[in-house]
């Protein structure tokens, strides 16, 4: 649906240029909902700005279903409202001065996807009810609230029909609670109508719930394209890790195939392909904490240097030999203070993260 | 607005290292006539500053710009006695303008956006119709009130106390400068209550809660955090008045105390021989420099007070002082000076109007009252003026606007790195004091263009200069309301399929409409009232109404000319009902600062 290649895109910067996507590559299938995830800075919303026309790269190729909107090879370039786009921004950018209704109808009166008139009502209409805002229709958008307001937009964005809907990181301006509660509405909403999404969001949250591949991007390069689950159990270099969440970082080397030697003792864990120093990373999630010892492979034993409850569970940082800390996230139990227990903890072989130093 | 017209439109790939370069130049294929267009006034503007300076080197202007080159004009300026007087005069003039100004404009700003002062409303529109009464209204009635010899003020204390001499005189810098001033804040007010009113109350709270008093809280936290964004308006007014004619014209030159805006306007109409266009273009030079560095001191003081952080976009509902009974003492003094600035001067003009020489009241006086100042007038001229003006007033803001635009246009949403040059340029007018402009162009009207080319005395130049000078204000205005017009919106047009054409007309007009009719009828309303520049410009045939009280006035016929500018005022009210009920219609929020 998407396919982009060899994307170069420059901003002028006080010493030159600054090049905001190195020679990107990217495919993006129909009917997908792809995530762009990354910090500030990393080009995800450049990308996205890109292939929306907004933006004009310097270099590359860009096709949406098979139709080439930029090369800067065959020198073809096709404006922002011939591409046949639907986007939903940041700000929301529902036009103030407008209702609802209007909102969503105006591209269908006066744009190029104009449909014949008597036909407009009954598609804004079934945009709004998609969205739950058809009781809204008439009403100014200054006066609706954030969440509803991004509603209009998504419903704008849908009611033109678009080959690819393009979305910069909508739910950002949005509080905690209402942000999940959108989310949960752009997936089924975009699920329903079958429609390719290109998402981008800074929130790992986000983009792990949303996306059926997420691509994580840093300084303008892809680093990794994933299904969500992979991308966390598996992800491909420590940058992409630690992006995902916290991760413990231990120095340590190969001792033999399966095990390597670290402050805190040796660890098990798959080397295939690893040799030498390397880094190794445990996830706080991924440690199990019992006062007992099991006897197991990779089980250590550490005193409780502080506890933290934060409802849900409870956040324990432990000291272990050779000056370490690990932090771990323990299930809630009634009752039990942690606070300078001796302890053992645990991680499975196969949760452990290895790379090459 | 980034190009979206096809690359392969123009010939020429975006070829790998040539990105910024290729950027711009499809940018510039796409809107060269945007471009070109804006460029007429900035270049004029130019044209007009570059031909003073080169005339104050000029030998004479004999054989146009082809003369020989001199300093003569600078040595004889450094040796003139009246040059010296001015620069203390006008210095005098502007400390006590600013004081006057900020002070009253301040106070007042103060009490409309951080009391419970009742009638808030009320005080915002006179302030903000204060801004329109003609600064030359004011000075005669404040000369009826306070002149030495025929001011009834001092008539009145001299009979009552038996005194040989005026107690109080308007005819010294001290005085000039406290009518300017009472005229300033009302615009000292608009520059100040926006600073006021931003400040961000947790601010204050946190002083509260700290254990701070009211004046604690006051001098050692308010007062410092808006210390930058005061001074800035502080300069800003000292820039208008370091340049200000009317009131020193109207009360000053009687009594020969010069300030340079007179001091040009002497040099330039000489009771005999030609006028001295090079020492007037020296001083010019002279006049640039000094507000050339208050403009730059502006700006220095507007990005500390940036930096501060105090203006901040989110709406407050800021904690307001409890008054008490101290709002009638706030109403009194508020209604003192709406006394001294606006009731007063009328009453007097009034007064004026209906006497054949200015008396004090008196019933022996009342036997002298007649519309003969009325009957005598020579309304052909009147007629005239009234006609010209009318034209200025469609004319000059309608051109404004449709050059400020393209400007603002370029400056807020095109990419191109040289908009900051179209940005500078468009803000020259302001920092240049108006009347060397109108100068200028009359000595390019008269000695550089061809003779038969003849827009010396025309209205066409009027207009030309006119608008010129209000550009500042159009395209500051303008470049505000187009970047609160948040780039997505205009962004999420092209994306869902409106083309440029159907994004201006249905997304961008509708938004910036409220700011264009307020600044169109804002800018006719200041063209209305403009003396300073048709003064330095009109003859018999171009002259505006202004012009013609102020030549009554000079001419020493105070009596018609206290008539014609009842009649000039009368004029303004329908245009300032139709400003205030636009305003109240398309809920602007702001007068844009003159």
């Amino acid at each position: 649906m998407i396919k982009i290649t060899q994307l170069r895109k420059e901003f002028p910067a006080k010493d030159g240029v600054f090049t905001a996507l190195h020679a990107l590559d990217l495919e993006v299938a129909r009917g997908e909902f792809f995530v762009l995830l990354g910090p500030s800075g990393s080009g995800k919303s450049t990308l996205l700005r890109c292939v929306a026309g907004i933006d004009i790269p310097e270099g590359g190729e860009m096709t949406l279903d098979d139709r080439l909107i930029f090369s800067s090879a065959k020198n073809v370039l096709v404006r922002p409202e011939d591409r046949g786009l639907g986007m939903v921004f940041q700000s929301y950018a529902v036009w103030p001065h407008m209702t609802v209704y209007q909102n969503v109808a105006l591209p269908l009166t006066h744009g190029t996807r104009r449909i014949a008139t008597g036909k407009v009502r009954d598609r804004v209409m079934h945009a709004l009810s998609l969205v739950q805002m058809e009781t809204y229709a008439d009403r100014p958008v200054p006066y609706l609230s954030g969440g509803q307001q991004q509603r209009v937009a998504l419903a704008r964005a849908l009611a033109v029909e678009p080959v690819v809907l393009l979305m910069d990181e909508p739910l950002s301006n949005l509080d905690a609670r209402l942000r999940e509660e959108v989310r949960h509405q752009i997936l089924s909403v975009t699920k329903r109508v079958g429609v390719t999404v290109l998402y981008v969001t800074h929130d790992q949250t986000e983009a792990l719930a949303l996306g059926d591949r997420v691509a994580v991007m840093h300084q303008g390069r892809i680093m990794q394209i994933a299904p969500p689950n992979d991308l966390f159990n598996r992800p491909a270099n420590a940058t992409v890790a630690e992006f995902l969440g916290k991760v413990n970082w231990l120095d340590g080397s190969i001792a033999a195939s399966g095990e390597i030697n670290t402050s805190i003792g040796r660890i098990r864990a798959e080397t295939a392909g690893l040799q030498g120093k390397v880094r190794v990373g445990i996830r706080p999630s991924s440690l199990q904490v019992s006062e007992t010892s099991t006897g197991e492979a990779n089980e250590f034993g550490a005193t409780v240097g502080a506890e933290a409850f934060l409802g849900e569970q409870i956040e324990l940082l432990l000291k272990l030999p050779g000056n370490t800390e690990l932090e771990l996230h323990a299930p809630r139990r009634a009752r039990v203070r942690w606070l300078d227990k001796v302890v053992y903890c645990r991680v499975d072989a196969s949760e452990v993260l290895v790379y090459q130093e | 607005m980034t190009s979206f017209a096809p690359a392969a439109l123009l010939g020429r790939a975006p070829e790998p290292g040539s990105g910024r370069f290729a950027r711009t130049l499809r940018y510039l294929c796409g809107r060269p006539l945007v471009f070109a267009f804006a460029a007429v006034p900035l270049a004029i503007v130019l044209l007009l500053l570059g031909v003073i300076v080169y005339v104050s080197f000029l030998e004479n202007l004999n054989d146009g710009l082809r003369g020989a080159l001199t300093l003569r004009h600078f040595e004889a300026l450094s040796g003139d006695p009246l040059i010296y007087s001015a620069l203390w005069n006008t210095a005098g003039f502007t400390a006590v303008t600013v004081a006057t100004a900020m002070l009253i404009g301040g106070s007042i700003a103060w009490l409309v956006e951080r009391t419970d002062l009742p009638g808030k409303r009320l005080v915002y529109l006179f302030m903000t119709i204060g801004l329109l009464v003609p600064t030359f209204f004011m000075a005669m009635g404040w000369v009826f009130f306070l002149h030495p010899r025929i001011g009834m003020f001092n008539v009145w204390m001299m009979r009552l106390f038996d005194l040989e001499n005026a107690p109080l005189s308007i005819a010294n810098v001290v005085g000039m400068g406290w009518v300017e001033g009472l005229g300033l804040a009302s615009l000292a007010f608009m520059m100040t209550s926006p600073i006021f009113k931003a400040l961000n109350p947790s601010l204050e709270e946190a002083a509260t809660v700290h254990g701070l008093g009211r004046w604690a809280t006051l001098t050692r936290v308010i007062l410092p955090l808006t210390w930058p964004a005061l001074l800035a308006s502080a300069i800003y007014i000292s820039v208008i008045a370091f340049a200000a004619f009317e009131v020193p014209a109207i009360i000053g030159l009687g009594n020969r105390i010069f300030t340079f805006a007179t001091v040009v306007y002497v040099k330039v109409t000489p009771d005999q021989g030609v006028p001295n266009y090079g020492l007037v273009g020296a001083v010019s030079v002279l006049l640039i420099v000094i507000s050339g560095f208050l403009s730059w001191w502006y700006f220095r003081v507007i990005r500390l007070s940036h930096r501060y952080g105090v203006i901040q976009g989110r709406g407050y509902q800021p904690k307001l002082l409890r008054l008490g009974k101290n709002k009638w003492l706030c109403w009194a003094g508020l209604l003192v000076y709406f006394l001294l600035s606006k009731l007063m001067p009328l009453t007097l003009m009034i007064w004026a109007s209906l006497l054949p020489y200015f008396q004090p009241f008196s019933m022996e006086a009342l036997q002298n009252v007649s519309l003969q100042n009325f009957a005598i007038i020579d309304w052909h001229l009147v007629w005239r003026g009234a006609v010209n003006t009318l034209v200025l007033v469609f004319a000059v803001p309608t051109l404004a606007l449709v050059f400020g635009t393209a400007i603002s246009w370029i400056v807020v949403r095109s990419s191109w790195r040289g908009r900051f040059l179209y940005d500078w340029v468009a803000f020259l007018p302001h920092a240049v004091p108006n009347l060397i402009f109108a100068l200028s162009a009359v000595i390019v009207s008269l000695f550089v263009l061809p003779r038969d080319f003849p827009l010396y005395g025309t209205l066409l130049i009027l207009v030309i200069v006119f608008v010129l000078v209000r550009i500042s204000l159009v395209t500051r205005v303008l470049n505000g309301a187009l970047l609160q017009i948040n780039r997505e919106l205009e962004e999420a047009a092209y994306v869902s399929g409106l083309g440029t054409v159907a994004t201006l007309w249905k997304v961008m007009m509708p938004l910036v409409l409220p700011a264009i009719l307020n600044l169109w009828i804002w800018n006719a309303l200041l063209s209305y009232r403009e003396l300073t520049i048709a003064t330095f410009m009109v003859t018999q045939e171009n002259i505006t109404l202004p012009v013609v009280v102020w030549g009554m006035w000079n001419g020493g016929l105070a009596g018609q000319a206290a008539a014609v500018s009842l009649v000039f005022i009368a004029l303004l009210i329908p245009l300032v009902a139709l400003y205030w009920g636009l305003r109240a219609k398309s809920g602007f929020e702001y007068a844009p600062r003159a």
